[in-house]
């Protein structure tokens, strides 16, 4: 596996939240393998291949993709419509929400969504979220770090 | 050897004083001594001996013992002061020594001043140490106070139920708040985040003792959140007797940002090293690859970029091509230069690659050149459809340069453009200027003639017509010319015109000999028929005239012979008289009327009076009809031809007959003039007239036409309804 390889591609605006749950990301021990982009339009751009990251190869995707559903430019829930549609269709989604009641969470679900985590996000919580998944070896390609 | 003591012994009495010296240098202490006797000399030797201890009497003449040991703890705490007196009352020895006396002994019990002069010593030594242990405790306590006030970590301490005691301002700003005093009031566990990970810490601190390094996530006043990094331990206030606990603090929320952004930004490098098409290398001082993109690596043929570390263009590239990239590189590195080239990169058994390249210093954040970088875009490609281009180029240009035709192409404002050879060379030729770009095209032309028409032609070609003319120049020799015009776009918009012009001088030639050869050819045809047309009306004449005179001589002799006969019978018998007097006038009028038709058709073939028939002619029309007849005629005797005149007079009858026949009209006008080398036959009447343009042409107009012809003339009819009509025939002589 190559040292540049993104595992997760990490979408939030609010640096609060962004901290909490790079955190979180962290203690999972997966530090370096995080790309945190602060709004829709630059997440969109990162699944597309296309401004800043016009560069960056379509073959290579993140294993993970970590969505806040609010946030400027371009909202969650557009950046999910269009990555169903997209090569990285495949890649599970996880929303982050600031509440359980958040009525767009049926919405997620809809579009191909595989779960979500309420905010603010504690270790804990993003552990049992991914436990739930099932995603431990999805992320972690290397067994022995746990 | 330890340092002589010195003493100084305030004494008026010299006894007493030789006195005390001998029993310090009998109990064997190693002393040097000075002594005062009044308070001058004290003060004297109190500043220049520097005594390590003072023996003093109580009462001298005009001092004491209690105005010296004033003086002494005036300048000096620490030197032991004795007084050695005769008697002295308890009250005055308890009152000394609470001055600041060390001791006193009695002059009758002076064994014990050795011992004394020791313990005084002594004393005052462990009283110096003392203070100068607590000014060292009071140092270092204001070094404390500053390193925890002026610390730029935040330091606090609290109780193990989260009180806080004390905190520094660093700590406080850290979080928002100005000041300790402003924290004071919050408990210091809920300014973490996260309770069950302050609860996790608090537990893990107990076991240990200490936690270093500990992550932890602090709430800001504002709500925000605070990423710190906190070392935390005990502390046991034996004061206060409680266990407190410290930390330290510092806020790395500004760092992990930074880290992460640099992450990203690694990321994108990595992203462009990878991924961009363009190759791009980093070279250090030496000129030795530490750092190529993919891209790069593969041109090099590595599977892997970093095979290139520490390597040179001289693994890669041809030993000349090397050389020059290390002159470049030398030259980046000593003058800071940018250089920017395309440049043909040759490899040993490799085909040529042609690079567009920028090559620059690599420098530190310092500013210091630590190497150089450069990128470069593969243009083999384009450059070789550039070269092949050029090879291209020049062949057309060959092309354009040696054929005799000529090219040249003008703008909008007729200045010349571009023309080859061939041009240049004509109009050098024709008009002996050597052209250049940019000369007006019409100072090529020559005679006002061609100026005229050529103006023509490129407004013509300037508003995009495309046409071919034909041009003829008979300057300096005749030269005949086919030149084609077409318009120049580029995009939609007409930039001029190009012209050709191809030499058809001898198919001009070749073609004017086949015309000539075609229509001497054809003017033989017409002579020929001609010739045969006339033949034919010869022979009719003739014909006609047999006719004529058959029914002339032989037809009426008959009839002459039969009137005769049957007159011959009527004489002989009335009733035969009676009978034959209608079928003799019947033979009358047959007579009658052959004598008239021979007369019309019978005409002399030679020696023709034209003036007397044509007079004839008209003169029988008048008997017959009412038509009024003119007739005039002004030719010179036997100047016109036998069977021309006889034409003349079939032409002239036939068209009387058509008058007669179709115009009703009631005068005719005939003339038969010479003038010049024509004769001219003009038949004009005033009847029904008719429209020229109506096909209407009897068999009667063709036999003039054909007669005429033969004689090469020409007819004109002019007619309309209603206006009568004019003929007018024109026949050379």
């Amino acid at each position: 596996m190559q040292h540049d390889d993104i595992e997760i591609l990490f979408a939030e605006d609010s640096p609060d939240d962004a901290l909490l749950t790079i955190r979180a990301l962290q203690k999972s021990g997966l530090s370096n393998k995080i790309y945190h982009v602060k709004d829709g339009a630059q997440a969109l751009d990162f699944i597309n291949c296309t401004g800043d990251y016009s560069l960056r190869s379509p073959a290579e995707y993140p294993k993970l993709i970590l969505l806040d559903l609010k946030m400027p430019k371009v909202s969650g829930l557009e950046v999910l419509e269009k990555l169903k549609n997209s090569p990285l269709k495949c890649v599970p989604v996880v929303i982050l929400t600031s509440s359980k009641e958040d009525p767009d969470i049926k919405k997620c679900y809809e579009l191909g969504a595989n779960s979500y985590i309420v905010k603010p996000v504690e270790s804990e919580n993003f552990f049992q979220a991914i436990k739930e998944l099932g995603l431990y070896w999805i992320i972690l390609n290397q067994p022995s770090h746990f | 050897m330890k340092p002589a003591l010195k003493i100084l012994i305030l004494e008026d009495s010299i006894i007493d004083a030789d006195l005390i010296q001998r029993l310090l240098k009998k109990e064997k202490i190693h002393f040097e001594c000075s002594v005062a006797m009044d308070k001058e000399s004290f003060e004297k030797a109190f500043d220049e001996f520097s005594p390590d201890v003072i023996l003093s009497d109580n009462s001298l003449p005009q001092f004491n013992a209690a105005e010296a040991l004033k003086i002494v703890r005036q300048r000096s705490l620490e030197i032991p002061f004795i007084l050695v007196t005769g008697t002295v009352s308890e009250e005055f020895a308890a009152n000394i020594i609470k001055s600041g006396a060390d001791d006193y002994i009695l002059k009758d019990r002076m064994a014990r001043l050795p011992t004394a002069i020791n313990a005084a010593i002594q004393y005052r030594h462990v009283q110096k140490e003392k203070q100068e242990a607590q000014e060292e405790l009071v140092q270092s306590a204001a070094k404390y106070r500053a390193l925890f006030e002026r610390n730029l970590a935040g330091v606090y301490q609290i109780t193990m139920e989260g009180h806080i005691l004390n905190c520094n301002d660093a700590f406080a700003n850290m979080l928002g708040y100005a000041s300790c005093e402003e924290l004071k009031s919050i408990n210091a566990f809920s300014l973490y985040f996260s309770a069950s990970e302050r609860k996790e810490f608090i537990a893990d601190l107990e076991n240990k003792g200490k936690i270093t390094n500990h992550d932890s996530v602090m709430k800001h006043k504002t709500g925000s959140l605070v990423n710190v990094l906190e070392n935390i331990s005990f502390l046991t206030d034996t004061v206060a007797r409680q266990v407190i606990v410290e930390g330290v603090m510092l806020d790395i929320t500004e760092r992990m940002r930074v880290e992460e952004e640099l992450r990203q930004e690694q990321y994108l490098m990595q992203t462009l090293m990878k991924n961009l098409p363009d190759h791009i290398y980093f070279k250090d001082k030496e000129s030795r690859f530490f750092r190529i993109s993919n891209s790069q690596s593969q041109v090099f043929g590595l599977t892997d970029p970093i095979e290139a570390v520490g390597k040179t263009d001289f693994d890669f590239f041809s030993k000349d091509y090397a050389i020059r990239t290390f002159k470049d590189e030398e030259t980046i590195r000593l003058t800071g230069v940018t250089i920017s080239k395309e440049e043909a990169e040759t490899r040993p058994g490799m085909p040529v690659r042609y690079v567009s390249t920028t090559k620059m210093p690599l420098k530190n954040e310092a500013g210091d050149t630590i190497g150089t970088f450069g990128i470069s875009r593969d243009i083999t490609e384009r450059k070789n459809a550039e070269l092949q281009k050029e090879f291209d180029s020049n062949n057309l240009e060959a092309l354009i340069n040696n054929t005799n035709d000529l090219m040249w192409s003008v703008d909008k404002d007729l200045k010349l453009i571009t023309f080859n050879d061939s041009f240049r060379r004509i109009i050098k030729l024709t008009s002996g200027r050597s052209l250049v770009k940019g000369d007006d095209i019409l100072s090529t032309q020559f005679t006002e003639d061609q100026l005229k028409r050529y103006q023509e032609f490129y407004q013509r070609a300037l508003i995009g017509e495309v046409f071919t003319i034909i041009d003829h120049f008979e300057h300096p020799v005749e030269f005949w010319a086919e030149v084609s015009f077409y318009p120049i776009y580029n995009g939609d918009v007409l930039m001029g015109t190009a012209c050709f012009s191809h030499d058809i001088t001898a198919r001009k030639k070749s073609e004017g000999t086949l015309k000539n050869m075609a229509q001497e050819m054809l003017n033989q045809q017409v002579q020929e028929q001609k010739k045969i047309t006339r033949a034919i009306i010869n022979a009719e004449e003739r014909e006609r005239n047999r006719i004529g005179q058959e029914l002339h001589d032989n037809i009426n002799q008959i009839l002459a012979v039969t009137k005769l006969y049957l007159s011959m019978a009527g004489k002989e018998d009335s009733k035969v008289k009676e009978l034959i007097a209608y079928p003799l006038k019947l033979i009358d009028n047959s007579i009658s009327e052959i004598r008239l038709l021979s007369s019309k058709q019978v005409t002399p073939l030679q020696d023709i009076n034209l003036k007397e028939m044509v007079q004839a002619l008209l003169d029988r029309l008048s008997e017959s009809t009412t038509i009024k007849t003119t007739f005039v005629y002004n030719v010179t005797n036997g100047a016109i031809a036998d069977d021309l005149k006889l034409n003349i007079y079939r032409i002239i009858q036939e068209q009387v007959n058509n008058i007669v026949k179709h115009a009703a009209s009631k005068n005719i006008t005939v003339s038969v003039q010479a003038s010049g080398r024509n004769i001219h036959i003009n038949v004009t009447d005033d009847g029904k007239g008719f429209n020229t343009t109506s096909k209407r042409k009897g068999i009667g107009i063709s036999n003039m036409l054909n007669r005429i012809k033969s004689f090469d003339g020409d007819m004109a009819i002019e007619s309309s309804p209603g206006n009568g009509c004019a003929i007018q025939i024109k026949i050379p002589y």
